[in-house]
């Protein structure tokens, strides 16, 4: 077998600017070109393989597509897409940002490109009304439901960017750096932009009461 | 809008309202570590995608035999500037075999038995979120079991017929076989303790078969995860009321093996070992390299037939 041939990248100013976030008013949150992770500094290397990742990361990529709204009959077939296409770009992978930075923006464009079927063919599955089995499993169960619930209904209330701060900082704990790196912002403004949405979490909620009553 | 428990919104919102900003992050933060725990894939979810993956890194070899993408297993040099060019060829079988195995050996790891019962996501947990994972999964409070006559449900006589469980033809079918209804009641190991309630909803409503599809596929995660975590409440029997009912929505193979080993295990806690090892022994016999085949046999119904051999062994002094 024959050893794999290396060759020199650079990241053209061009894409560099489609990677990033635009400066204007609102958040852009271009496409994350995944063969040219954003130029930063060189992460410790650690060769890998996809099986590896596969194991030590099957339950983010699957918590992040749910967290991304894709709905449940749904989420074997994006879980399915992340993963095969890890596999074909791994080799193409070049380790500037962390794993889960780069599995979390495969996630993220599996995920739009479901929500864009989703509007253009306007179907959605569910479950059907005439199952017996309305009993509750076990009261943690419900716990974790309400919790979850509540965070997807205030992340509808975000716009996107705000939303992939949220689930990636704040639910997945992906570090400040990653975080940065995902968005294409320096990581000071994730702190300031995480207390930011921490307090939009707080007026939501206390508005939320107010609407019901 | 969906509409909750007052619960949950009630503790963060009072913590909104009253705690100072050290107080309320801290109430965010577990709720966001409950909502994490709550979307974290169940072993059942996972092996339904191992298995697809496996089947579409298969089907990716083309028809003369050479793979169409580049999927050896590849390692990632990360060296600033550089990016390795991996050979496209070679290996793709043998890394999709790989793939498969290790997903379905690992990471669906139905290695219960008397192995730790990790909980979704603990397998794989930074430290601070599998404490809260912990807590998450031994909030539940072990239930008292009062055990009903051992009986089961009624099940409509809409499944084909199951073929012969013998080796032989358990060697040669590539999927689990579904059970047949006319067989039930010889081979299949009864129920134990439906509980009044699912015993009445059954009777009151009248139990169809969900069609092939998505919604069955969904409809099986979810009972086989319910009945998994009533089993890691410590509820057996309600575990097998939810496996019966399943059964009898969902009568095909669909993921046939992780339901009779959850069933297994499930006997194995409400104190059925002899349901369990006539069933145990029915996987092995069928899948004996099966990924679940260790912790199975580490189940009371393995250490049953172990006890069994060994005293079939003491009583004939020949060795």
């Amino acid at each position: 077998m024959s050893s794999p041939g290396i060759e020199k990248t650079q990241v053209s100013s061009d894409e560099r600017g489609r990677i990033a976030c635009g400066a204007s008013t609102h958040w852009r949150l271009e496409r994350l070109d995944l063969d040219r992770a954003p130029r930063g500094p060189a992460s410790v290397s650690v060769p890998i393989s996809s099986e590896q990742l596969y194991r030590e990361h099957f339950d983010f990529v699957c918590r992040t597509l749910r967290h991304l709204g894709v709905l449940e009959p749904t989420l074997p077939d994006a879980a399915q897409e992340v993963w095969l296409t890890v596999h074909r770009q791994l080799s193409a992978f070049e380790g500037r940002s962390s794993h889960r930075t780069w599995l979390f923006g495969i996630a993220l464009n599996v995920a739009r490109h479901q929500r864009r079927s989703r509007r253009r063919h306007q179907r959605l599955t569910a479950l059907p009304e005439d199952l017996p089995d309305g009993s509750p499993g076990p009261d943690h169960v419900q716990v974790g439901r309400e919790a979850s619930g509540l965070v997807q209904e205030f992340l509808a209330t975000l716009d996107e960017p705000r939303r992939v701060l949220f689930i990636s900082h704040l639910l997945e704990e992906l570090s400040a750096e990653e975080t940065a790196e995902l968005l294409g912002i320096e990581r000071r403004l994730v702190y300031h932009r995480v207390r930011d949405l921490r307090q939009t979490f707080k007026r939501w909620l206390l508005s939320r009461r107010g609407a019901r009553r | 809008m969906s509409r909750y428990s007052n619960d949950v919104a009630d503790a963060l919102e009072q913590a909104a309202r009253v705690a100072d900003e050290a107080g309320f992050d801290a109430a965010l933060d577990h709720l966001l570590a409950q909502a994490r725990v709550e979307a974290t894939p169940d072993r059942g979810f996972r092996a339904m995608v191992d298995a697809r993956l496996l089947d579409e890194l298969v089907a990716s070899t083309g028809a003369s035999g050479t793979p169409r993408s580049g999927g050896k297993r590849l390692t990632a040099a990360r060296v600033s500037g550089v990016r390795p060019v991996a050979p496209r060829t070679t290996g793709w079988l043998r890394a999709a075999r790989g793939l498969g195995l290790v997903g379905v050996g690992v990471a669906l790891g139905f290695v219960w038995g008397r192995a730790p019962r990790a909980l979704p996501g603990e397998l794989v947990t930074p430290p601070r979120r599998t404490e809260q994972t912990s807590e998450a999964s031994q909030a539940a409070p072990r239930a008292i079991l009062e055990l009903a006559p051992v009986e089961r449900l009624e099940l409509p006589s809409t499944a084909a017929p199951r073929p012969s469980q013998s080796a032989e033809s358990a060697a040669q079918t590539q999927t689990t076989p579904a059970p047949s209804r006319a067989d039930d009641a010889s081979s299949r190991p009864r129920a134990a303790s439906a509980d009044a309630s699912t015993r009445k909803r059954a009777g009151a409503h009248e139990i169809r078969e969900l069609p092939a599809g998505a919604d069955s596929l969904r409809f099986v995660l979810e009972q086989l995860r319910k009945a998994q975590l009533f089993l890691r409440a410590g509820e057996p029997a309600r575990a097998i009321a939810t496996l019966d009912l399943l059964d009898a929505r969902v009568p095909g193979p669909m993921l046939q093996e992780e339901r009779e080993v959850t069933r297994t295990f499930a006997l194995c806690d409400a104190g059925e070992t002899a349901l369990a090892a006539s069933l145990a022994a029915r996987i092995l016999a069928r899948s004996p390299d099966s990924a679940y085949a260790v912790s199975v046999r580490d189940s009371c119904a393995g250490k049953a037939k172990l006890l069994e051999e060994l005293r079939e062994r003491t009583s004939n002094p020949r060795r």
